[in-house]
């Protein structure tokens, strides 16, 4: 592995990772997770109100809104809003019997639920605690995708422009203060080749940029087709295209390797603009991988494993 | 082809020809942009008056259309791009792009009694930021839109590419959502003079709301509900708007008639797992969906190793002797390696696609034998022309172009 096409993670703490759906978010975040967990990490990977969680698909079982054990130092948990909320007024308010006055009653339910931005810096504000348990040396948020991701984390951000004091202020204060020191935390987004998808990611890098949280940690580029001909052999690919009357075995294996040359053309392109947009050190490239979700994380794993 | 892949296609002619509003639903990153494309063209060459309205649509693919950048206005397609390429368009096809924040002032516009509450609520801080950045709003207002385009009675087929969803309930609920968030009954509480009737508009005293209120003030801070109550204030008269449409919009997705929805993904674990849980979704509402669309599908899958080789070996020795005769003369050494090499990277493509292949019969399984699935196999180019979406349609639709 090229220095090029890895990335170094510094001994960052908390590992944000966003990507659109399908671009193997979940299977990297697993991936860092068993990688740091071989190098005797204690690890915490953590999905946002995830309806359907992914992490069962990798380890089994089920998750719940408190982090319970996925595997050897892997803990894993889906921070759900009424949890988080329920930590948040907690925090606020000690006194236990007001606590439930507050969560039982109708109309905070339905004006929390539906009331914008309170929703997502409750369940940011849950992660901020996790942020400083001493349970765990790193942990990983699979973020939601994209879009939603951005929407999320400029909460805090609004509710700083929105609100000059009080417990929300504060609490927001708090979490910028946290997620934006690029010692402790970073995003990395997760990309395919592809002009779109690179488009998209360099498009959102920016929009974070400007956001100014959390620092921008690197990318992936995941799905690498990685099986690369020689010059000398793509024009012994070329010729035999052109041959006719080709065994049907031959034809198809002949289109095969030219598509996969295809895409690795546009794959490099791809990991250009990244390097260009990211900067050195910050693109790591993952390859192809067939397989059950949890055997693809765990190829992710090793490779990730030369990087941390 | 399949009998199940004749009788997918079939259902997707049925639903272009015949509903008035096909839904596209699914992730991110499926191609749903280019399937509602694909969909809509085919309808507006045989004959209908069409409109696909999309919420990011490739810059190029809106070039391609002859068109310079979609907007929240709707937009015809010039029937000569179609002449361009041979085939002739009977029907309109029309495009816009979804813009959420003028969507929802439109709709406030509509629903304000006078241009003064129009005005209060759109400068309120609460709603800017609603319409704004609220990820159920997009989802509400692509729903909107839907309504005030069928309403207008211009087009015979909406094809609507919806937001990609983290939770594909959002959309099918969003209208709800917002009407329970406007609810009456909260309404009346915020506008009751809580804090020694520092609130306007006071009619009730409850005890257990001033008690509520002071603890909301005490865990979320006063600034905040303030701000909120303002809103209330400025919104309450659109209500009843707010509700009516809602409740239409319900009603018209909900209409087994019209209405079609389409699921669309890839054979990606991920985004299979997605189109399940949608499935679901549409058939606990009693919605009118079972129809999938596959895109990006492998195209090596089920391809049998030689039966002249080594075990394993796709290139046998027949295969082996025809590559060494069209080669051999200017390769030798290095011939055989290159051919391993072929080998392997094929045998890996095989078994990619195999994967593909099982996801696919593993939809088919889940769905049942009532719904329709629809395999468009993964194209060596990206699709940016009409001619490309074209050929999608061949793949969806069969040969049939009207």
């Amino acid at each position: 592995m090229t220095d090029t096409s890895a990335i170094r993670f510094g001994s960052k703490r908390l590992f944000f990772l966003s990507g659109k759906g399908g671009t193997g978010k979940t299977a990297i975040s697993v991936g860092l997770a068993r990688a740091l967990a071989r190098r005797g990490k204690r690890v915490l990977i953590v999905e946002i109100d995830a309806p359907r969680p992914n992490l069962p698909n990798y380890f089994g079982g089920s998750i719940d809104a408190q982090p319970r054990k996925l595997d050897k130092r892997i803990d894993g948990c889906n921070i759900d809003f009424f949890s988080a909320l329920r930590s948040y007024v907690q925090s606020v308010v000690p006194v236990k019997a007001v606590v439930g006055l507050i969560l039982r009653n109708s109309v905070v339910k339905i004006f929390l639920t539906a009331t914008p931005g309170a929703r997502e810096l409750v369940l940011l504000s849950r992660l901020w605690e996790f942020s400083w348990d001493p349970k765990w040396d790193h942990i990983i948020v699979d973020l939601p995708a994209s879009g939603h991701a951005l929407a999320l984390m400029r909460t805090p951000t609004l509710a700083r422009k929105t609100f000059a004091r009080g417990p929300l202020r504060k609490r927001a204060d708090a979490i910028i203060e946290r997620f934006q020191d690029p010692s402790v935390s970073g995003l990395y987004f997760c990309a395919l080749p592809g002009e779109m998808p690179i488009n998209e990611t360099i498009e959102t890098r920016q929009m974070l940029v400007d956001l100014g949280m959390p620092p921008i940690g690197g990318a992936f580029l995941n799905q690498y087709p990685d099986e690369s001909f020689s010059e000398e052999e793509q024009a012994l690919l070329a010729e035999l295209a052109a041959a006719p009357d080709a065994p049907r075995s031959v034809a198809a294996a002949v289109e095969a390797a030219i598509e996969t040359r295809r895409n690795q053309v546009v794959a490099d392109e791809g990991m250009e603009r990244l390097l260009q947009a990211f900067g050195e050190g910050s693109v790591g490239r993952l390859p192809v991988l067939p397989g059950t979700h949890s055997q693809v994380a765990d190829a992710i794993s090793l490779v990730i494993s030369e990087w941390v | 082809m399949s009998a199940l892949q004749r009788e997918a296609q079939e259902a997707l002619r049925h639903a272009v020809r015949d509903r008035n509003l096909v839904v596209c639903v699914g992730s991110g990153g499926v191609g749903k942009t280019t399937t509602a494309a694909a969909l809509g063209i085919q309808a507006a060459i045989d004959g209908r008056r069409v409109i696909v309205v999309t919420i990011d649509p490739a810059k190029r693919l809106a070039n391609s259309l002859g068109l310079e950048a979609l907007g929240n206005d709707q937009k015809q397609i010039d029937p000569s791009k179609f002449a361009e390429f041979g085939v002739e368009c009977k029907g309109t096809l029309h495009a816009m792009m979804l813009d959420t924040k003028a969507t929802f002032d439109e709709v406030i516009d509509k629903v304000s009694p006078d241009a003064a509450t129009r005005d209060r609520v759109l400068d309120n801080r609460i709603y800017k930021h609603i319409s704004d950045t609220l990820s159920a709003s997009h989802d509400y207002m692509a729903s909107e839109k839907l309504y005030d385009l069928w309403a207008s009675g211009k087009y015979d087929l909406i094809v609507l590419d919806t937001p990609p969803m983290k939770n594909a309930i959002d959309f099918l609920e969003a209208g709800g959502q917002l009407a329970r968030f406007l609810d009456d009954g909260i309404i009346k509480w915020f506008l009751t003079p809580h804090e020694g009737g520092r609130r306007m508009g006071a009619s009730l005293i409850s005890g257990t709301g001033t008690v509520v209120y002071r603890l909301l003030g005490r865990v979320f801070g006063n600034d905040f509900l303030d701000e909120i109550s303002e809103f209330f204030l400025a919104t309450k008269d659109l209500l009843e708007g707010f509700r009516e449409r809602a409740e239409k919009v319900g009603e018209l997705l909900h209409d087994h008639e019209m209405t079609r929805f389409v699921v669309v993904c890839t054979p990606r674990a991920v985004s299979m797992d997605e189109a399940r849980y949608f499935h679901l979704q549409l058939v606990e509402r009693a919605m009118p969906g079972g129809v999938f669309i596959v895109n990006q599908a492998g195209r090596y899958a089920g391809f049998q190793a030689a039966d002249d080789g080594e075990p394993g070996q796709f290139l046998g020795r027949s295969a082996r002797v025809w590559i060494g005769e069209q080669l051999g003369r200017k390769t030798s050494d290095r011939l055989s390696s290159f051919v391993s090499r072929l080998d392997a990277h094929f045998e890996r493509s095989v078994a990619l696609d195999n994967d593909d292949a099982r996801a696919i019969e593993g939809l088919r399984a889940f769905a049942g034998s009532a719904s329709r699935v629809c395999v468009v196999p993964r194209l060596t180019t990206d699709v940016y022309d009409l001619d490309g979406l074209l050929s999608i349609g061949g793949h969806l639709f069969g040969k049939w172009k009207g």
